[in-house]
């Protein structure tokens, strides 16, 4: 299962691609992107407004950022990042457990139930310990590259890390009806 | 629950569908308004600095006061409010010819500035050094009201100059404000002892 995910990263991954164009770059990561910022904000609109801001603070820096050895879209991410603890330092943006929207699960390997479950799961997070999460395990950064991404200490990626699962490990949502983890 | 369990279930979540095209659209709308705003708050710095700063360093600078009714200033762009909400800003005495970059590095008043006018002289604030103008000038300039002053177009006719910081070769970066017309450049000058010393003050 784990090389199957590995798989799927490697040809996924072009963090240091040269894209055609600003709009060929959105084409071909906006999805992905779009998909973290859905796990972190667990909305599909606000995701949507996430990745927009995201690509939009960044935009003029597409020219000189799109070249070999540089990388536009380490960019963005770490823009999305740093705008998602941002706006959710804002009092007037107070976060409120939302309904999970009911996505199309038909095509998942894993049961519809246990995919909406993490989400859930992940939900009751604090949003620090989400989004170490998915930067770790979704975007799947080293320790070193999610601490740069967050601008904090990677003994505090590795804490973070480690209360976040142990929280997921304990989360109702993911406990089978024998009390084990999922 | 262990590391690649984790990394399975949430790589298997599915998040509903995005339209890439409206992504970058909205993209692109939201650099527009950003770079809109960055323009306006700029502008708005300058304007403001110009009154709210300029005025004191004038008269350090021995260029005169033209007294404390803002109306002799801009030409009389600036409500009486404004003057009411900071007692700093008064009219200011310049010659309308005379640069202001140069009178900031004059080492005496220009001859033939005294007496008042309707061109506000010049600004020093901010900074160590040249740099993008940044939330901490904002803060600086940004006194007794003067923020609602400029988005009402009170102050829009001020003219002055900000200077940002001076290089060791002596090249002073400065942003001028005339007329609502905004403008960087540099110049090698020499800055006089008082507008130094404001800088400094206002630097630190």
């Amino acid at each position: 299962m784990a090389v199957m995910v590995l798989e799927r990263d490697a040809q996924e991954s072009e963090g240091d691609a040269v894209w055609a164009s600003f709009d060929d770059f959105v084409t071909r990561r906006g999805p992905a992107l779009h998909h973290a910022a859905w796990l972190l904000t667990h909305d599909h609109h606000k995701a949507e407004d996430l990745v927009q801001t995201a690509l939009g603070r960044t935009f003029s820096r597409f020219a000189a950022l799109n070249r070999p050895g540089s990388s536009y879209e380490a960019y963005v991410r770490t823009t999305m990042y740093t705008t998602f603890a941002s706006w959710w330092r804002r009092k007037w943006n107070g976060e409120v457990p939302s309904t999970i929207e009911d996505a199309d699960l038909s095509h998942h390997q894993a049961s519809p139930e246990v995919s909406t479950d993490i989400v859930r799961a992940l939900q009751s997070l604090p949003r620090s310990q989400r989004a170490v999460i998915v930067l770790r395990y979704f975007e799947d950064l080293t320790e070193a590259e999610t601490a740069r991404t967050l601008g904090i200490s990677v003994g505090t990626v590795k804490s973070q890390s480690s209360r976040a699962i142990a929280a997921l490990r304990s989360s109702h949502h993911l406990l089978d009806e024998d009390g084990g983890s999922r | 629950m262990n590391d690649d369990r984790l990394r399975y279930l949430l790589h298997d979540t599915h998040a509903p569908e995005v339209d890439a095209s409206e992504l970058a659209q909205g993209a692109r709308r939201v650099a527009r308004r950003r770079a809109t705003t960055r323009r306006t708050a700029l502008a708005g710095v300058t304007g403001v600095a110009v009154v709210a700063v300029g005025v004191p360093i004038l008269s350090q600078l021995g260029l005169g006061m033209g007294g404390s009714d803002m109306s002799s200033t801009a030409g009389g762009a600036v409500a009486p409010e404004v003057k009411s909400s900071d007692d700093r800003v008064t009219g200011v005495a310049a010659d309308a010819a005379v640069d202001p970059v140069a009178a900031c590095a004059a080492p005496s008043p220009p001859s033939g500035v005294a007496g008042p006018s309707d061109v506000v002289g010049l600004v020093v604030c901010s900074t160590s050094g040249p740099r993008e103008l940044s939330s901490s000038d904002v803060r600086l300039v940004l006194t007794g009201g003067m923020t609602e002053a400029y988005a009402e177009g009170q102050v829009s006719a001020a003219s002055g100059v900000i200077v940002l910081g001076q290089l060791a070769s002596g090249t002073v970066v400065y942003l001028s404000f005339v007329d609502g017309r905004l403008d960087f450049g540099s110049q090698v000058l020499q800055l006089n002892p008082a507008a130094r010393a404001l800088l400094e003050a206002a630097a630190s």
